[in-house]
């Protein structure tokens, strides 16, 4: 059973979340958009929301300010998630408490995880305000799905070296450019030794498509959302076990 | 309380070299006890409390605290912990950083403000209570490092890993209160260091580890007495300074006219000093040159401290 002092803490998680991981994503999305939006205001592009154009150039706006704001701030906030505590030795000081290392860990992903889609709904909400209707609800999934994918796989790999963030970059830009490549040019598939290593790496292009179709309005596709929540919960379950049983300091 | 048997903790590097930190050691320490670990640097003190506290799982043999996995009794239980190195975000408060330690040790939110309010004033650190722990120096970092395994008082497991280090003599000497005062018939205590006589001071036991073994382990405190068998002492004799050489063969005078004497049990000094007495020495001072810990420290590490 979770202790409640552990319950407790989540407001210092969701404060750590705030302040040291979405606000530098927090300030380009709202750059991004409100430049946008400012210059449509000012008559610098013939934009008038009301219109129909104008509602796809909202949601254009909408995805370039998601686009740059949920993975950035995924990646920020999962980025050490564990490995930085056992390299920096706040460890000693977190884990001498009466706290499971899994729980505290499981709590922090959530927290941020949570904070990271309430931010994207607050986002299209604000963005709604000086444009037009925006789908919040897609918005919000596809924050979290954005948190599946990258917060799953980067708390894995946190948990297994300090060197997390590089891995996760690694990982994603490969799966990118093989998925890509492949998708590009269908008559020549890739080479058979490199499909298992496809097969393993994150679906980026499943969830590129989702959150596309989520920005648009649109549903995200059951094929897509099973394939990312099913790849992030695997990492995730995975990740936990790691923690129950390794070391907390080397 | 603490029982290990044949504890062994291995590192092997990524070239595959083994080197055995921790090496068959095997002890049990009582609740009650205050026990003390002594040893050179890169003995096994840190990796043999980091096993304790379940940070580490030993290679080899069983460690159990209370009869659980030290994981699972930290878990279950918490233990006040102060670590050697005091590593905590410096862009917290004193303030900030007390209160997330003790909702994380589960302190009731009722009685939190209570909580740190009483270690702040027992660590005396109230005026440093907003500041960045960046901004602390290195002996009110420690005292927070304190302050913070004591917001609860219930905790069966006290461990502290050089706690003086870094804290100006007052309160070294306050810290040793505080130790006494946290004794508990139903506690363990244990306090690892270099500063053998902050050990002698606080400890009922000490074991001194070297080269991954424990070499010895001392009886220090209450009964024990600081001059239990074997320690040398030196004695000045406003008198009769003779007569003192006399009565302890193997007695040499230092450059001060002092009269050293090797190492002797508390018997045969007290005899010693009645056979002077009564040869006409007038005795001023009897100093133990050094503790009977220091002396097993020495015999035991084999000179390497």
């Amino acid at each position: 059973m979770m202790r409640s002092g552990m319950l407790r803490y989540a407001r210092y998680q969701a404060g750590d979340f705030l302040l040291q991981k979405a606000s530098v994503p927090a300030v380009l999305a709202l750059f991004i958009g409100g430049m946008t939006v400012y210059m449509a205001s000012r008559g610098f592009m013939p934009l008038d929301w009301s219109t129909d154009m104008g509602a796809a150039n909202a949601r254009t706006v909408l995805k370039q300010a998601l686009d740059i704001f949920f993975p950035l701030a995924a990646f920020l906030a999962v980025n050490s998630i564990s490995s930085g505590d056992r390299q920096h030795g706040h460890v000693r000081f977190l884990f001498s408490k009466p706290v499971a290392v899994p729980a505290y860990y499981l709590q922090t992903w959530l927290v941020y995880g949570g904070m990271l889609v309430a931010l994207g709904g607050a986002f299209t909400l604000l963005l709604q305000l000086f444009t037009t209707s925006l789908p919040i609800a897609g918005a919000m999934e596809a924050a979290a799905l954005t948190w599946m994918l990258v917060g799953g796989l980067g708390f894995l790999f946190s948990t297994l070296t300090r060197m997390d963030g590089a891995i996760l970059i690694l990982a994603w830009m490969l799966s990118s450019v093989l998925r890509s490549a492949a998708a590009m040019r269908p008559e020549s598939p890739l080479p058979e030794w490199l499909l298992p290593i496809v097969k393993v790496l994150p679906p980026a292009d499943r969830l590129d498509a989702a959150r596309t179709a989520l920005y648009a309005g649109h549903s995200a596709g059951s094929g897509s959302v099973l394939h990312v929540v099913g790849y992030g919960l695997a990492c995730l379950v995975l990740g936990t076990l790691i923690l129950r049983r390794r070391s907390l300091i080397t | 309380m603490i029982a290990l048997r044949s504890v062994s903790r291995e590192y092997r590097s990524l070239v595959g070299r083994t080197v055995r930190a921790v090496d068959d050691v095997s002890l049990e320490v009582a609740a009650g006890e205050v026990l003390g670990i002594a040893g050179p640097n890169g003995a096994g003190k840190t990796t043999l409390l980091a096993m304790l506290l379940g940070f580490l799982r030993p290679t080899a043999g069983t460690l159990r605290v209370d009869g659980m996995e030290p994981r699972a009794f930290v878990e279950a239980h918490g233990v006040a912990y102060v670590p050697e190195l005091m590593a905590l975000p410096l862009h917290w408060t004193v303030e900030n950083a007390l209160h997330r330690l003790a909702t994380l040790a589960d302190v009731p939110a009722a009685e939190l403000p209570a909580a740190v309010d009483r270690v702040v004033e027992l660590l005396a650190i109230g005026e440093h209570r907003g500041k960045r722990l960046k901004a602390l120096s290195k002996g009110n970092f420690q005292r927070v490092g304190i302050a913070q395994a004591l917001l609860r008082d219930d905790m069966r497991l006290v461990v502290f890993d050089e706690p003086t280090h870094g804290l100006d003599p007052v309160w070294t000497a306050r810290f040793r209160e505080i130790v006494a005062t946290m004794r508990r018939p139903d506690r363990v205590i244990v306090v690892a260091s270099h500063n053998l006589d902050e050990l002698e001071r606080i400890c009922d036991r000490v074991a001194i580890v070297d080269r991954g073994k424990i070499q010895r382990v001392v009886a220090v405190g209450g009964t024990a007495g600081v001059a239990s068998p074997a320690a040398a002492y030196r004695i000045r004799a406003a008198a009769g300074s003779d007569a003192v050489v006399a009565a302890f063969p193997g007695a040499t005078r230092s450059t001060s006219g002092d009269i050293d004497v090797g190492a002797v049990d508390l018997p045969t000094l007290n005899a010693g000093l009645a056979a002077a007495i009564a040869g006409g020495a007038l005795i001023s001072t009897v100093i133990p040159r050094e503790s009977a810990l220091e002396t097993a420290f020495r015999s035991a590490v084999g000179g390497a401290a």
